[in-house]
């Protein structure tokens, strides 16, 4: 049985299918063990909700009229939405499936899947999303702090993350060694650490992964 | 009726009749005769009866073979056709039979875990009852549709004939990604014919619409199936919103082998046009406003009949 963290708003399941009998199917399937579910008859009717902001995850038919299943995932992407996808396929799909898999998607069902092991694999990727969902919290949390630095600080901190001693850092910005050392205090205060390791890692992990954005 | 029956009939008229029968020549095979009598009894110069018989084997053997052929192209045509729709035809079946899993494996956990409402249940396990209902639909329309065997022409409701193909025209036209308007009328219009031909034609215009369609861009691609009664004639049309004939000599798209598509065997409109014909019945084509419209005539039947 999934384990909801008790810090993370509950978890939803999306439904997308353009055939209203497995929508309404799978969220009889999944009200069975209490999981929360939204179904949409389009992708376009999924990209006009306002999503609440909470772990998520998406199960999604690859075949609908209008914008594909496909589209929609490549859509998400684009705008950088990490929300694990669990695709539904029908029959003789297999190159459409191949390419979902390469574009990320957690797995894929090909129907009439079994039930159970649908709720075992919706399981496991709600845990997935709920793992993406508490990082990437953090990971805002550490650039909301990131951004309130000014801009010599900003400066200041690329530098120190290049490796520079303050000694190099005051030498290339033309300014004393004396006012380099206030600015890195400064930047230990906003950042709310004290450790040069834990700087460099906050910095490297926001610039380095392009930032994933939940819902 | 014999020879003697035939010429007293009706004494007073000069042309007796045609008799068709099947003698055994000296190789032992059978020779197909046709002969016509005339009574000139009456006639001062020959009084007597003036017989005119002929050797009708090779007629009757090409038309057999002709017939057989036909027989052999449906069916072929028909395997074609759903071929052609087997992806579409596994996806739709796979719809229901996926809801249908979902309802009971849903309503299996609840029992398990001893939460079942029972109402709920109920209703749940009925609506998996309905997904049944709708691949039976799908394989019901197959079966007829694939049926191999000798016309079996009956007095059947033309809406009903066309609404039960809906199943296999929905399919393709979603492929095709068309919108089918059914425009049916109101009054039950009988016809005779054979379900299982009939059917064909229908499904042959209807995915020809849906191909000529594909140069229509997506969300203008719609096509009309009206059916209405004009005196003793029923009449049904299979309109597009297509490009229409596009020049094309109407009565050459009746032709067998011609073909304006370049995976088609140029069967389908002759097959159509033939079975029509064997339904004592008649099909066009025309341009419409925009786009092609094939018609169908046929004759109505006395509503009683139907089945």
């Amino acid at each position: 049985m999934y384990m909801t963290n008790p810090h993370v708003a509950e978890p939803i399941v999306y439904v997308i299918d353009d055939d209203q009998d497995i929508c309404n199917s799978l969220t009889w399937l999944l009200d069975s063990v209490q999981l929360e579910s939204k179904t949409f008859n389009s992708a376009t009717e999924f990209l006009n909700y306002q999503r609440p902001h909470t772990p998520a995850c998406l199960i999604l038919d690859i075949r609908m009229r209008g914008m594909s299943g496909l589209q929609l995932q490549q859509q998400l992407n684009q705008q950088k939405i990490n929300m694990p996808i669990i695709f539904m396929t029908g029959h003789g799909d297999i190159p459409m499936s191949v390419n979902a898999m390469k574009a990320g998607a957690f797995d894929f069902l090909e129907k009439p899947f079994n039930p159970q092991h649908m709720l075992n694999q919706i399981q496991s990727c709600l845990q997935k999303a709920e793992l993406d969902f508490v990082e990437y919290e953090k990971r805002n949390l550490q650039l909301s702090k990131l951004k309130s630095l000014s801009p010599r600080e900003n400066e200041i901190i690329n530098l120190l993350v290049d490796g520079l001693s303050s000694k190099h850092i005051a030498q290339m910005l033309n300014i004393s060694h004396k006012t380099v050392e206030i600015h890195r205090t400064h930047i230990r205060q906003k950042l709310g650490t004290e450790s040069i390791a834990q700087i460099v890692n906050m910095v490297l992990m926001c610039r380095d992964k392009t930032l994933q954005v939940m819902v | 009726m014999s020879v003697r029956q035939l010429l007293f009939k009706n004494p007073s008229e000069h042309e007796v009749g045609i008799i068709n029968y099947k003698i055994m020549h000296h190789n032992g095979k059978w020779r197909h005769h046709e002969a016509t009598f005339r009574n000139l009894l009456d006639h001062p110069d020959i009084q007597g009866i003036l017989i005119n018989y002929r050797d009708i084997t090779e007629r009757i053997e090409a038309e057999n073979t002709a017939r057989a052929r036909e027989k052999q192209l449906g069916h072929m045509s028909r395997c074609k056709t759903m071929g052609e729709l087997s992806t579409a035809l596994a996806h739709e079946l796979n719809q229901p039979l996926a809801a249908l899993n979902n309802y009971v494996g849903g309503s299996i956990i609840r029992i398990q875990n001893g939460l079942a409402n029972t109402k709920e249940t109920i209703d749940a396990l009925n609506a998996a009852l309905n997904q049944t209902h709708r691949v039976n639909g799908i394989i019901h329309s197959m079966r007829s549709f694939l049926k191999k065997g000798e016309a079996n022409f009956k007095v059947h409701s033309l809406n009903r004939l066309i609404q039960d193909l809906n199943p296999l025209i929905g399919l393709k036209a979603d492929q095709g990604g068309c919108t089918i308007h059914y425009e049916l009328g109101v009054s039950p219009m009988s016809i005779l014919a054979d379900e299982t031909l009939f059917s064909q034609v229908i499904i042959n215009l209807v995915f020809n619409a849906v191909d000529a369609l594909q140069k229509n861009p997506e969300g203008q691609r719609d096509i009309f199936i009206r059916t209405w009664q004009h005196n003793q004639h029923v009449r049904i049309a299979i309109a597009d919103n297509g490009p229409g004939l596009e020049g094309q000599n109407p009565e050459q798209l009746f032709e067998s082998f011609y073909s304006s598509k370049t995976d088609s065997m140029g069967i389908g409109l002759t097959l159509s046009r033939s079975i029509i014909e064997n339904h004592q019945g008649y099909l066009w084509v025309c341009e419409g406003e925009s786009g092609a419209i094939f018609n169908i005539s046929l004759t109505a039947q006395e509503r009683a009949k139907c089945i």
